[in-house]
């Protein structure tokens, strides 16, 4: 029953802490997958409440109260699976992106008809499973019904658009009733999605989710590869990314095998850099591509999941206030809010944990692989912590959360690594970092202004306080987001290219890294310099300022000399005053601008030198 | 502060144990903000981690 006034989940800090510590969750999940069944319900009865006050909505489609009737009778039949099949995380992609339709914030080429009608597949599927007789409208795409998991059964009917059928159920089987004579339905799930892994006592048992439409509305690109869709294909990589965690991960198993539910496969076309995804709505999906790799769908695993974790939490309590600033999140090329930093700071401190631990069960190249990794993510994700920590915005949920994040972080910082993955990781956190100023910080015209005027009549000019934060907007530089901006983390590419021996290094649109850049990923430092330098004299590319610091830096052995720095730390402030010059009618090189640049960093205004983390 | 002993509230209401029946035809109107409040966040924002290693 209902209680008045309704009840509340409550929500102990020390349970914000376990989760934030991703270890042994078993029962946490447990309690994220009440929170998360509550608040499906909560998302339905607004649906059906639109249905009743909006009955235009619903076109063709006339039964929109049999449906929920059905699924109520279901439910008081069989509760268990019923409840199941509304916690299937396209279940809540359904519910979230109907919501948004309704709203006007969403649009697809499917009616709304067919959103709304949705409840009778749901309605459907819950007959069929809970046993229960009925007799229902369902929508028809294509000639095919889908019914959420149970799969997709073909028809008889012609393959137009979008239509309506009449389906009978009894006994756990369905009839389609607009053919003559009647139509049997077979549905091919789930007996071939399920997917299921054993190892040392710990089970895994997902969904290979190929049939349902609502995925493909998140921005995530559902793999058109026949082969994604066979579970065996799945299996096979799964079974030992399964076996890997139980052996490495033994802390994260538990929350995996109760909360990750499904298995989204993407498109893959880009082997350097596997891809995933999950949406807030979706909690216990991964949108993953399918890697010959077990370490690479291992880790995109525990990535995605961390992220269905905080959903479920931010679905609670808030860990941020509003806040409407952007940043610098070391994984993206776009800036990016406080909330995605969280998200980012959780799901890479997964990660990180990852690599932290699979170097210490492999050996050779794929050691040297997982150092760099492990080098690479503990240091960008200490960045974003550290960022979250200073932005005085989170809540007290949200201190709790970031300061587990901070005392992980902090031991993993102490751990040895190779010198080599460390120059390594560096050099692709420094490239990126600097493409990414180079990009988006937009620096005052009155300050080029007063730097154009000094190096006209010889003075020295100082920086105001704040312009050398790295992380922040200051009164010289201004977050000014540079749309459409991409392929910024070609070190990273690079870097991991050669440590894992791949071929070809084009990204899913066919980029590669600059020849500088590669020089840069080679240690070829005088090659690197002459590219940079020639790539700036006739191209303005951003990340060419940074790169050519990188290559100075090369060249002078990391002796941490001003001119490089400059150009790596500030490189939106030399590209800006280069093109003021020139603007005015001088004619300086790209070297002159940083030395006279450096010269004139008071340095209190300049960060000290960045240490190695 | 000791976390174990410190309990937030939280914006969901715990309906665990409701049937669906009762669901739809509960009219308590703290129950409808709750639904209501819900859904204008889920249409506010969408959060879509889409990864190459990027979240």
């Amino acid at each position: 029953m209902i209680h008045s006034p309704p009840q509340y989940f409550a929500l102990n800090l020390e349970m914000v802490e376990r989760i934030a510590s991703g270890d042994d969750l078993g029962d946490a999940v447990d309690y994220l997958l009440r929170t998360e069944y509550s608040r499906r319900l909560l998302l339905i009865r607004e649906i059906i409440n639109a249905v009743q006050s909006r009955p235009e909505l619903l076109g063709p489609f006339r039964e929109p109260g049999l449906g929920w009737r059905v699924l109520a009778a279901a439910q008081a039949a069989a509760p268990a699976s019923t409840r199941r099949l509304i916690g299937r995380p396209a279940v809540g992609l359904w519910a979230a992106h109907t919501l948004r339709v309704l709203a006007g914030a969403a649009q697809d080429e499917a009616p709304i008809w067919c959103h709304l009608a949705y409840l009778s597949r749901l309605a459907a599927s819950a007959a069929l499973l809970g046993g229960i007789e009925a007799d229902l409208e369902v929508p028809i795409e294509g000639g095919r019904i889908d019914l959420p998991g149970l799969g997709v059964a073909e028809t008889r009917l012609s393959s137009e658009n979008w239509a309506l059928g009449r389906i009978s159920i009894a006994a756990g089987k369905a009839w389609l009733r607009a053919t003559s004579p009647r139509q049997q339905l077979t549905f091919d799930a789930p007996a071939q999605s399920a997917l299921r892994c054993v190892a040392s006592g710990w089970e895994l048992s997902i969904d290979l989710e190929t049939a349902e439409p609502y995925p493909r509305l998140f921005g995530l690109t559902p793999s058109g590869c026949p082969e994604d869709r066979l579970p065996d294909a799945w299996q096979r990589v799964l079974d030992p990314a399964w076996a890997l965690l139980v052996r490495e991960h033994p802390g994260q198993v538990a929350g995996l095998g109760a909360g990750l539910r499904a298995i989204i496969p993407l498109d893959a076309n880009d082997p350097t850099s596997p891809a995933s995804g999950s949406a807030a709505d979706g909690f216990g999906a991964a949108a993953v591509t399918r890697s010959v790799d077990p370490v690479d769908l291992a880790v995109a695993l525990i990535h995605e999941f961390q992220h269905s974790l905080l959903n479920g939490l931010l679905h609670l309590v808030p860990m941020i206030e509003p806040d409407s600033r952007l940043f610098y999140a070391p994984w993206r090329d776009d800036p990016r809010s406080l909330g995605s930093l969280l998200h980012g700071a959780y799901a890479f401190s997964g990660v990180t944990r990852f690599w932290c631990e699979r170097r210490l069960y492999t050996e050779g190249q794929p050691a040297q692989a997982a150092e760099f990794e492990f080098a690479l993510w503990r240091a960008r994700t200490a960045a974003v912590i550290s960022t979250l920590e200073e932005s005085a915005v989170l809540t007290t949920p949200g201190l709790h959360f970031v300061g587990v994040l901070r005392a992980q972080i902090d031991a993993w910082l102490t751990e040895k690594i190779s010198d080599h993955a460390v120059a390594a990781a560096w050099q692709a956190i420094r490239a990126h970092e600097s493409a990414w100023r180079a990009h988006h910080l937009q620096v005052d015209q009155a300050w080029i202004g007063e730097r154009v005027a000094g190096w006209e009549t010889g003075h020295q000019t100082g920086f105001p306080a704040g312009a050398a934060d790295l992380r922040h907007s200051s009164p010289v530089v201004t977050v000014r987001p540079d749309d459409g901006v991409g392929f910024l983390d070609n070190l990273t590419r690079l870097h991991r290219q050669r440590l894992r021996g791949c071929v070809g290094s084009e990204d899913a649109a066919g980029r590669s890294p600059s020849p500088a850049d590669a020089a840069l990923a080679a240690g070829e430092g005088d090659a690197a310099r002459d590219l940079y330098l020639d790539e700036l004299g006739h191209d303005d590319r951003p990340a060419a300022w940074g790169g050519l610091g990188l290559a100075l830096e090369l060249l002078a052995q990391n002796s941490n000399d001003g001119v490089s720095r400059t150009l790596v730390d500030r490189p939106e402030l030399v590209r800006a005053l280069h093109q003021g010059l020139r603007r005015s009618g001088q004619q300086p090189t790209v070297i002159e601008v940083a030395t006279w640049l450096a010269a004139n960093l008071s340095s209190p205004t300049l960060s000290g030198p960045k240490q190695l983390p | 502060m000791d976390s174990a002993r410190t309990t937030v509230h939280t914006r969901i209401v715990d309906l665990t144990e409701v049937t669906l029946r009762e669901l739809v035809t509960d009219e308590s109107s703290e129950l409808q903000e709750v639904a209501e409040r819900v859904a204008r966040e889920v249409t506010s924002c969408l959060v879509v981690s889409v990864a190459g290693h990027t979240s």
